[in-house]
């Protein structure tokens, strides 16, 4: 690994140009067309939006594993890495949230990905990745506010072969994958590969000695691809992946001193999940019109295990399982014309998702002694300083059980006119969206009031009800796109996205274990002097949806005969009732969403690609003004803070040179270095509480021989030491600090 | 003997309509209590004598009429002292009731140790209780443990 870095420290700005066109920069280049995009005909670069694209080689090349790792080279994407898989917060243009609903649409193989804790999963024969920010809510509906990802996997009928793949590292890693890619004929093809992949981790609990951060995941995929005639093709793709791992490294935090301690909790966290979707997209083309029908079932069942506290002591854990099934069903009409200067999609959009969602917070022995008991006899002692509530049960659950079902509907069109070098764009979208809530929560207990009852007395505190929610929204977008010349445009964008409100079912074991509380003292007759209930359940439980205005202005250029690329976009961001995921007071167990009230964000984006020679130079940069306009939670007034938990900057400088050496042991050699930067990022509305900006620098060599390629790389290779995330537990502060320096190689053989 | 038999009829139906009317009576008596046998006041409490005296308005009362004389009472978040951060429900079970001329009861109790917060309050037993009880209001006298207290209420509509 020395000589791996001393090599690269001497190529420290050396870059690699593709020996073949096909090996492009990490941004959206004029000849990556998106022909797996069912919904855009022609490059990104002739849209009036603002992208980013990755293929197979930026991919491989930069050890992408996974949508995190491709956020750290697209501007003004934050995805912070912590928790476990299913910890997918997402933040575009500083507007994001961490929990419940995302802020970008996320399709694989053109279908939309409908559950978040499915987001992370493992990449592996990636075709590429195009990443889209701004609202696209009129093309692809609720939830599309910040953009869409759209991945592509490698198709039998483009691609032939084998593909065999081998990597380990420090931490414990192992990693293997292969496939199969064949076509039969020009009718028939399908692939089936498979992976597996583990990690001992690289944060050691202190309190077990085992490592926090330990995972071991495995998947399949299928696809097969039959074209019927010259007018009908189908494509099925099956995507199985089972995941088994640890996570969540959390440790307490000193705010003052912006120190943290070792990790240190006593029960298990961990999270399974087995994720099981099938996508079939069939189209019928003829000479007129191409009609799309893309249908999905997707399903998911995992379990998460929460120490809710991270302490050494037994407070409580979180033992939280969903069961989902998901269906989607999307018509897309496109007409099929030599008459480009008119182009129109039309198309409906339906979706129906079916969460059993059982979230139990088990209260254990010193969690039912120093919250739960504690906060009732304190009360108390100011009138019975000698008497106390006791429990039978040494630890009790306050069970939660949730029905969340959730459907949706949407008739979309849009409309683009060309004359001369202008294009005007206009679509509307009109999405209807109900979503439902059947929850019924309940803690049984036997207690005792040392002072006037010799014996334990039943309690049964019951939460049940319903709750529902329905909205009807339109979506408009228009857009002009003007062509300067054959290489450079200047767009404008206005568009409206939304997302889905929802409820926080993860604020029920404060509601409850607060009801019980009340339950207890009505049963004793006893009512407590200034005692007030913190909030309604009514109104705590739901949170509405968001809206989201976006104003975007921004040009694509290709100059100096492609050896300079890139975009740049300005944009500003209205948001309506921004979500935003809270505590409700320093005590509380439980999150929830909130609506923030209003915000903006406003900034710049840029990639800019530039190759010389055999050199190629990758360069991105976001920066955002994100800030509260309006914001009173009851308590605080935070307007004019900035937006938490999405970063002001966001930076990656990439280098890639290359080498043709045709000696009898390499063909060719690569070396790339990136650099990646972040901040600052603060953690808390008031923000009282920060990061500050990190960096990130990242070295690889790739050795070709042949069929072989052979790839040593290191990441953080700095060992920056960074939080990325913050959050407060029962008045305590704790973070998950950014990976240490990983280090490994990767084979590949590919025939 | 025949007249034996009509004076043993008679007899019979007399005993029979004296078992009826004695067990009108009980019905009578019965539905005497249980046509009252729950009320609401709400009306004023004052704790103390003299100098220190805690009065507050609103206080609800529920009295409940059983049979046999006796009566229970009920109070809702009641404390005693304006310091006092709880209030309490407290039950004063077993109070003597005896019916006056004018329908009106008089109520009176000695050493009830009332039920309070899930079982027997000891230190709030009830002596010397002394008051009277209409189908409109209810008035009364006690010695709470150690607190003096009367209350003054008007039957809720």
């Amino acid at each position: 690994m020395v000589l791996v870095l001393v090599a690269l420290s001497s190529h420290l700005i050396s870059y690699s140009q593709q020996r073949n066109n096909d090996r492009d920069s990490c941004i959206n280049l004029k000849e990556i067309f998106i022909t797996s995009e069912c919904k855009f005909d022609t490059s990104l670069r002739n849209e009036a939006l603002s992208s980013s694209s990755f293929d197979i080689k930026n991919i491989e090349n930069n050890g992408s594993k996974g949508i995190k790792d491709i956020a750290l080279n697209t501007p003004n994407l934050f995805i912070p890495d912590y928790g476990s898989k299913t910890t997918s917060s997402i933040y575009v243009r500083g507007i994001g949230s961490r929990i419940d609903n995302p802020i970008i649409g996320y399709y694989m193989d053109n279908i939309p990905i409908l559950n978040k804790s499915n987001f992370d999963f493992e990449f592996w024969d990636i075709k590429n990745i195009d990443i889209i920010r701004g609202a696209q809510s009129t093309l692809y509906g609720l939830n599309t506010l910040g953009g869409i990802i759209n991945i592509t996997s490698l198709s039998p009928m483009n691609y032939q072969g084998k593909r065999v793949e081998f990597e380990t590292g420090n931490g414990g890693l192992f990693r293997t994958k292969t496939s199969v890619y064949y076509k039969k004929s020009d009718k028939l093809a399908f692939s089936i590969g498979m992976y597996y992949g583990s990690l001992s981790g690289f944060f050691t609990n202190t309190y077990t000695n085992k490592k926090a951060d330990w995972s071991r995941d495995f998947g399949t995929r299928i696809k097969i691809q039959y074209r019927f005639n010259k007018n009908w093709t189908l494509y099925n793709n099956t995507i199985f992946s089972s995941l088994n791992q640890g996570g969540y490294a959390y440790s307490e935090y000193n705010i003052e001193k912006k120190q943290a301690f070792s990790i240190s909790y006593n029960d298990k966290c961990g999270y399974d999940r087995k994720s099981l979707i099938n996508g079939t997209k069939i189209n019928y083309r003829n000479n007129k019109i191409n009609l799309l029908s893309i249908s999905s079932i997707q399903i998911l069942d995992d379990k998460m295990l929460l120490d809710n506290d991270f302490s050494q002591k037994a407070l409580f854990t979180l033992n939280q399982t969903q069961r989902e099934i998901g269906l989607s069903q999307e018509f897309i009409l496109k007409p099929i014309s030599s008459n480009k200067n008119f182009d129109w999609i039309i198309g409906s959009y339906s979706f129906s998702r079916h969460l059993d969602l059982q979230s139990p917070v088990r209260f254990r022995e010193d969690g039912v002694n120093e919250i739960i008991l504690y906060n009732i006899n304190n009360g108390l002692h100011h009138s019975f300083p000698y008497d106390n509530i006791l429990f039978r049960e040494k630890e009790f659950d306050a069970n939660s059980s949730f029905i969340y079902p959730r459907y949706g509907t949407a008739l979309y069109c849009q409309g683009s006119y060309k004359y001369k070098n202008l294009k005007l764009i206009g679509g509307l979208r009109m999405d209807y969206e109900n979503i439902l809530l059947d929850y019924k929560n309940d803690i049984r207990i036997n207690y005792l009031f040392t002072l006037t009852m010799d014996e334990y007395k039943p309690l049964n505190t019951i939460l049940r009800g319903k709750e529902s929610q329905e909205t009807l929204e339109l979506l408009p977008k228009i857009a002009l796109v003007y062509d300067i010349n054959d290489d450079v445009n200047i767009y404008a964008t206005i568009s409206k996205g939304y997302k889905s409100g929802g409820y926080n079912t993860q604020i029920f074991s404060d509601i409850l274990s607060n009801k019980m509380r009340e339950d207890m003292l009505r049963d004793l007759g006893i009512t407590l002097e200034n005692s007030q209930q913190k909030y309604s359940i009514d109104e705590i439980i739901k949170y509405r949806p968001e809206y989201i205005w976006n104003y975007e202005m921004g040009s694509h250029f290709d100059l100096l005969n492609n050896k300079l690329r890139g975009n740049i976009a300005l944009f500003y961001m209205d948001c309506i009732n921004q979500q935003l995921t809270i505590f409700p007071d320093d005590k509380s167990m439980g999150r929830m969403m909130t609506n923030a009230g209003r915000s903006k964000s406003m900034g710049v984006e840029t990639s800019i690609r530039a190759n010389i020679d055999n050199l190629s130079l990758n360069l991105s940069y976001g920066f955002i003004h994100a800030r509260f306009i309006e914001y009173k939670n009851g308590q605080e007034n935070y307007s004019n803070k900035k937006l938490p938990y999405s970063p002001s900057n966001t930076i990656s400088i990439g280098a890639y040179y290359f080498l043709i050496l045709s000696s009898h042991y390499i063909d060719d050699i690569n070396f790339g270095i990136s650099y990646s930067g972040a901040g600052k990022i603060y953690f808390d509305e008031a923000n009282s509480v920060s990061q500050e900006y990190y960096s990130l620098i990242d070295a690889n060599i790739n050795l070709h021989r042949d069929r072989f390629n052979l790839r040593l790389w290191a990441r953080n290779i700095t060992n920056t030491d960074y939080n990325t995330f913050y959050f407060m537990s029962l008045g305590k502060s704790y973070v998950q600090k950014g990976r240490p320096i990983q280090f490994g190689l990767t084979l590949i053989f590919n025939t | 003997m025949k007249t034996m038999k009509k004076l043993l009829l008679v007899l019979i139906l007399c005993t029979f309509a004296v078992a009826c009317t004695e067990k009108d009576d009980d019905n009578t008596s019965n539905t005497q209590v249980s046509t009252s046998d729950k009320k609401d006041y709400s009306g004023t409490i004052t704790i103390g004598s003299g100098e220190n005296v805690f009065a507050e308005d609103s206080v609800s009362i529920q009295s409940e009429l059983l049979t046999e004389g006796k009566m229970n009472l009920k109070m809702f978040q009641v404390k005693f002292s304006p310091y006092m951060p709880v209030r309490i429900d407290m039950g004063i079970n077993g109070v003597n009731y005896s019916k006056q001329l004018d329908g009106s009861y008089n109520i009176s109790a000695d050493s009830i140790v009332p039920i309070a917060m899930g079982g027997e309050y000891p230190s709030y037993t009830i002596t010397n209780l002394q008051g009277s009880l209409t189908d409109s209001s209810i008035t009364f006298n006690m010695n709470c443990g150690s607190y003096p207290v009367t209350y003054t209420g008007t039957i809720k509509k």
